[in-house]
């Protein structure tokens, strides 16, 4: 991820643990809407949200990580712009903008899950604190695809019924 | 430079409507020659050459210089109007139609005309016709004729799976992706006027724009209705009144700024008929009826490929030879009809053909022969009907260039799922084949209901909605195996609850409710129970993200009058989703998915 | 009619006056009427000829007319007029004296005829005259004889009866005035009997008077007890009002202590309020971050332009940190004064209750006792009103004396003034006894003469159907009877006994009494 600018990112916890994404794919960061949640969906789904008239589905990366979620007032929800468009991702709070020199991130430890290792792109350090950092695309996808799959699988994709 | 640049793209977009033009104008002329015709076909001709030279593109003011000169002493009357000739100007037209494709893309292409000039010549020199063209095999030896042919359908073919990558490089940041279309007539960016209006071209950005505000307006518009309804001035009151109305006006009229004729996407179908039925050596005519049913321009692009591979189904699979009909008793020459008509908010598109029809035991057996069924599930007529749009489905044994490779009607499928149509299949055996598409008319702003259950809240769409039935005045009955029926005037109608549907806990009042008749839209009637009705509105369709889009049963997502989301429901599919056997044969079913995973 | 009914009356033989009278006046109309037509026709003839209508005169006139002819023709002759006419005027006069001659026959004849109708009417007339004459007279003189008959007869009884009358009258009048002295000498003991009664009356009302004066005098005290006892009740009200007072002095202590508690719950309420806002601030603080977080998102996105604008995001992050962290001093601040005003208002709110509640017990007791002088005046107030209505009875019932008093001495005045009207009464009726005692004796003087006038024309038959009555009064001639003496006449027992029933007299002395003896 070298270029000529650093990238900056943003960092946020989610339970204990800090992580960071692009700034660039970050289109906004707000305070917990209301959600309208919908069925079929898998737990991590929260439901959509109304964004200035635009529908937005949220989901809970602690959930999709899984973190114990922790309810706080700090809870935020940071609108990420993803190739497949946009979606909300509720984090526990939102910390700074970090812009880390590329020779400061190093790849991921081989730590957790295999649930996580494709999801975690990098780590870099910064005061003390371990800050991961996360490829949504990656995230999301894997996931979802299974997720919405398995809720497609019910029905079982027939194809159109004549009348 | 960027100006420059934006004259030139100007001038492209021009051009192509200019083309489409003219090769209105050469159809017509095959059909019914006059002066006027070619007068036109003249002008356009010269207006194209003048401004190519001016905006710089030297080649392409070239070949048009030449052209313009043929069509001159064909107007003169020096040059004898023969199909042959009509046949040269067409091509002629594609692969003018393709200069300004490469040149969309690289202002500095080159393309070669040589071979179509030399024809040209050829003709103004009053030579004898070249040989004809033959039909396109890919194996045959490329002339030029055939490559620019071969080019041109090439061209076509590539347009049509949109989700293979797209031929088009990545243009400047005020491009959009959409405004950059293929040699594809049909899609231009004019404010659509019925009649010869004067008319502007306004960049499909700005129209998204515009219609991205209105749909928030319409959406603030009704958050304002909902908060005026508790306690507020009379004045003010009347004021929202009458600025929804004003809010319907703007949003229908920019609905409709979007919306095109299918004119020019039947006229290229026709084209394509010719050709192709040419090619094949069949006799087929086109008629088309309802040319000016207007269609949402997104919606008109992504139909135009699946128009484009069934009416060359038809050509090809659908319609016989001549002799065969001759034998079958028909009349030699074949008709392929392309009607498209409004009804309850939907577009209808039907592609009607007069030739064999579709063979239920064929497409059985050569599915089972592709290994997508096994050989001894049983189909319904209907169901096998819908083999054709399995992917890696083709009776065709050679696979033409036409058509063969068994990719074209599983992509229709999935263009017209995409606009949220359905395609359905009438076929006789013998007598022809129908393939009738429905699509919804306006994407973005639908009238709908919203139901409540529990403390949850769901848009149905209205036309959905047939009628209501109050909890009080159910009559129900319970059938061991099938679940319940609603008893309405002597109809039993398949009842289900909303709550079980979507797997959530029945509430437990039943004394309170509606129950709201679903007809989907040449489907059967089914009954579905839910908490209340809270009423009626317009809402504003926000598609849903990718993550849900999959999901069967919700056809996008509605914000209501209190700036809260609500998930649109679409009840065929959520109780084809639950009791997937309960609708039509449950072999079906079964096929489905063997075919589908 | 009623002059015609005592003119009837007057007459006691009516019928046979009548019978008398009518032919009288129908001789003297008839009579009259002769005359009367004679004297027309007198008249008649003297008119006739005062006028000259009767035939003489009218004769005189034709034979004047004659004369006057006969002169003419003289004359005529005289101056020797023609011969015809002569001859008509003689034969004129010719004419008239035959007429004249006629006349005077007729005249003659009728004067004949006249005279000897005439000379018949008045014979027969006369004859007539007589004969009624004649027949009335005689008539005439038997009634006359049979009225005074019977005139003679009925004055012989009345005058008898009278006579009875008188010696009743006067026995009566006798009695009348012993009745009367015997009513003078009670009416004197009543009289006497009155004063008395009066003059206990008069003492009886003085008492009447004193008592009513006494009554007021108490009625006068017991309406001072109730005014004392009425000034000792307001005392008692007021006193109950001032304990009230207190009693409300010491709720509105508490009801301040309780306003004051309340704004110390309103600056517990201003605290929480700044609680809220601090809250508010947290919130802003947050928003602020994010705003931090997107404007830096947004100045990534600008790239290179919007380096400067990412610092200023850094800058606005750090504002929102550091408001973060002093809206936290601030929270805590406020959570500790919350805390130490509750504790103020409780110790406050308790302690005063204690306080009040032992001003009140206390406050209590004296309104006990003040309402049981209430209770004692009211009491008192009671009887003493009771009092006051027996005294109002009594004075009542004395003024009911006192006009009783009055009216029994109203009614002796007027036993009085009936008893002096008696006496005068009794003195007149003796007086008027002796008056009727003489006109009794002066009725029997006249009595007799009457007596002897109609025996004296009747002789002895008459004096023994006068009875004693005459007897007595001839023998005694104007003298009173004795008083008390009875006489009766035997005939006239069942009237006299009719008349001594008016009287009042007892039963008339038997046929055998030898008073009527002479007779």
């Amino acid at each position: 991820m070298t270029t000529t600018i650093d990238q900056r990112y943003l960092t946020f916890s989610l339970g204990a643990e800090n992580y960071a994404i692009p700034l660039l794919s970050v289109r906004e960061v707000i305070a917990v809407p209301e959600i309208t949640p919908m069925p079929f969906t898998p737990h991590h789904f929260l439901g959509l949200m109304n964004l200035r008239g635009q529908v937005i589905s949220v989901i809970d990366l602690r959930g999709k990580l899984g973190i114990k979620p922790t309810t706080s007032s700090e809870n935020a929800v940071i609108i990420c712009e993803l190739q497949s468009g946009h979606l909300g991702i509720l984090v526990d709070s939102v910390n700074a903008v970090l812009t880390p020199a590329a020779d400061q991130i190093s790849s991921p430890p081989e730590v957790k899950g295999s649930l996580n290792r494709e999801c975690v792109s990098g780590v870099f350090r910064h005061e003390q604190i371990l800050i991961l950092l996360i490829d949504l695309e990656k995230t999301l996808s894997g996931e979802d695809r299974k997720a919405v799959s398995s809720a497609a699988a019910g029905q079982a994709s027939s194809p159109h019924k004549v009348a | 430079m960027d100006e420059f640049d934006e004259i030139k793209i100007c001038f492209l977009d021009e051009a192509e409507q200019n083309l489409s033009d003219t090769e209105q104008c050469f159809l017509a002329l095959e059909r019914s020659p006059g002066p006027e015709i070619l007068e036109k076909i003249f002008r356009l001709a010269h207006n194209l050459k003048g401004s190519s030279k001016a905006v710089g593109f030297d080649g392409l003011g070239a070949f048009t210089h030449d052209l313009e000169t043929f069509l001159l002493k064909i107007k003169t009357g020096n040059v004898q109007l023969q199909p042959e000739i009509v046949d040269l100007l067409l091509r002629c037209n594609d692969h003018l139609k393709y200069f300004v494709a490469e040149l969309r893309a690289n202002f500095n292409a080159q393309v070669n005309s040589e071979g179509l000039l030399k024809e040209i010549h050829q003709y103004m020199e009053g030579r004898p016709a070249p040989k004809p063209v033959e039909a396109p095999v890919k194996e045959a030896a490329p002339s030029a004729l055939d490559e620019s042919l071969a080019a041109a359908m090439a061209a076509l073919e590539n347009a049509d799976p949109e989700t293979s990558s797209p031929s088009v490089p990545e243009p400047g940041p005020e491009f959009a992706p959409e405004e950059i279309v293929l040699a594809q007539p049909a899609v231009s960016t004019p404010v659509v006027a019925p009649a010869a209006d004067e008319s502007i071209r306004v960049s499909l950005t700005r129209l998204e724009r515009l219609l991205n505000h209105v749909g928030e307006m319409v959406i603030l518009h009704s958050v304002l209705k909902e908060q005026s309804s508790v306690n507020t001035s009379a004045f003010l009151k009347k004021t929202i009144h009458q600025l929804g109305k004003v809010t319907r006006e703007v949003q229908d009229i920019s609905m409709g700024l979007r919306m095109l004729p299918l004119k020019p996407t039947f006229l290229k179908l026709q084209r394509i008929v010719r050709d192709t039925s040419r090619a094949l050596g069949k006799e087929i005519e086109l008629e088309m009826i309802g040319d000016d049913t207007e269609l949402d321009k997104t919606v008109i692009e992504k139909l135009s490929d699946p128009l484009v591979h069934i009416v060359r189904n038809a050509v090809d699979h659908g319609v016989e030879g001549p002799e065969e009909r001759r034998a079958a008793g028909k009349v030699a020459r074949g008709t392929i009809k392309l009607k498209a008509y409004h009804h309850v908010g939907q577009v209808i598109i039907e592609i009607m053909d007069d030739g064999r029809g579709l063979d239920a035991r064929a497409l059985v057996a050569s599915a089972v022969k592709k290994g997508l069924i096994r050989p001894e599930a049983k189909l319904s007529d209907d169901e096998a009907y819908n083999l054709i749009f399995a992917p890696g489905f083709s009776t065709k044994e050679a696979v033409t260039d036409v058509s063969g490779r068994g990719v074209g009607m599983d992509v229709v499928r999935t263009n017209i799922d995409q606009l949220r149509g359905q395609t359905q299949i009438e076929t006789k055996l013998g007598q022809g084949t129908c393939f009738r598409i429905t699509l919804p008319l306006t994407l973005a702003i639908i009238d709908a209901m919203i139901v409540r259950l529990g403390k949850e809240r769901f848009v149905i769409p209205l036309h959905h909605i047939y009628e209501s039935v109050q909890a009080s005045e159910m009559k129900l009955q319970s059938i061991s195996g099938s679940g319940e029926v609603l008893l309405l005037r002597g109809d039993n109608i398949p009842f289900h609850r909303l709550s079980t549907l979507l797997g959530r806990t029945m509430s437990a009042t039943s004394e309170s409710g509606m129950a709201l008749v679903i007809r989907a839209s040449h489907g059967s009637a089914m009954a579905i129970f839910v908490d209340e009705v809270v009423g009626q509105t317009q809402a504003v369709i926000k598609p849903l993200g990718q993550e849900v889009k999959k999901i069967k049963g919700f056809s996008g997502s509605a914000i209501l009058g209190d700036g809260l989301p609500a998930v649109i429901i679409d009840i065929p599919e959520l109780v084809k989703r639950l009791y997937p056997n309960l609708s039509a044969a449950s072999s079906g079913a079964r096929a489905g998915r063997s075919i589908g995973a | 009619m009623s002059f015609l009914k005592s003119f009837t009356h007057r007459f006691a033989l009516e019928p046979r006056i009548r019978l008398f009278v009518f032919p009288l006046i129908l001789g003297w109309i008839f009579t009259t009427w002769i005359l009367i037509f004679q004297n027309y026709l007198v008249w008649k003839t003297g008119q006739e000829v005062n006028n000259g209508s009767d035939p003489m005169s009218v004769l005189l006139v034709k034979m004047q007319e004659i004369e006057s002819e006969r002169n003419k023709l003289t004359e005529a002759l005289a101056k020797g007029a023609p011969k015809r006419e002569i001859e008509t005027d003689r034969l004129q006069v010719g004419y008239k004296l035959n007429a004249a001659t006629q006349m005077i026959t007729e005249h003659a004849a009728h004067m004949r005829a006249s005279a000897s109708r005439s000379a018949t009417f008045s014979k027969w007339l006369i004859a007539f005259c007589l004969v009624v004459f004649v027949f009335f007279g005689t008539i005439i003189a038997a009634f006359s004889w049979y009225v005074v008959r019977d005139l003679t007869l009925q004055v012989t009884a009345v005058s008898n009866e009278l006579s009875g009358i008188t010696s009743v009258t006067t026995t009566s009048a006798q009695e009348v005035s012993d009745a009367s002295s015997a009513l003078s000498s009670g009416v004197t003991q009543q009289a006497a009997a009155l004063q008395e009664t009066v003059a206990s009356l008069e003492e009886v009302r003085a008492m009447v008077n004193k008592n009513a004066d006494n009554a007021q005098k108490a009625q006068s005290v017991a309406v001072e007890s109730t005014q004392a006892s009425q000034k000792g009740k307001e005392a008692v009200t007021e006193m109950i009002g001032a304990m009230g007072e207190i009693q409300v002095g010491n709720e509105a202590i508490q009801t301040q202590v309780e306003t004051s508690n309340s704004e110390l719950t309103e600056i517990t309420k201003v605290i929480f309020e700044i609680a809220n806002k601090t809250k508010i601030i947290n919130d802003i603080v947050f928003q602020t971050k994010l705003l931090s977080f997107n404007a830096s998102v947004e100045a990534a996105r600008a790239g290179e332009h919007g380096k400067g604008f990412a610092v200023v995001a850094e800058e606005i992050g750090n504002l929102a940190q550091m408001s973060g962290s002093a809206a936290k001093d601030i929270g805590q601040l406020v959570d500790g004064s919350i805390k130490k005003v509750d504790r103020i208002i409780k110790d406050t709110k308790s302690k005063v209750s204690n306080l009040v509640l032992a001003g009140k017990e206390k406050v209590d007791a004296g309104t006990m006792t003040a309402r049981r002088c209430n209770d004692v005046l009211d009491s008192i107030l009671k009887n003493v009103e009771d009092m006051n209505q027996m005294i109002g009875e009594m004075s009542t019932a004395s003024s009911e004396q006192a006009r009783g008093v009055d009216e029994i001495s109203k009614a002796m005045n007027q036993v009085e003034i009936v008893t002096q009207g008696n006496s005068a009464a009794a003195n007149q009726a003796t007086t008027i006894a002796h008056q009727l005692n003489e006109q009794a004796v002066k009725m029997g003087h006249h009595v007799v003469a009457l007596q002897s006038i109609t025996n004296g024309t009747k002789g002895a038959r008459h004096a023994s159907d006068s009875g004693d009555h005459s007897d007595d009064d001839s023998e005694h001639g104007g003298k009173v009877l004795p008083m008390g003496s009875r006489k009766e006449s035997k005939e006239k027992t069942v009237e006299g006994t009719a008349y001594k029933r008016a009287i009042g007299a007892e039963n008339p002395p038997s046929e055998n009494d030898p008073r009527f003896e002479d007779v």
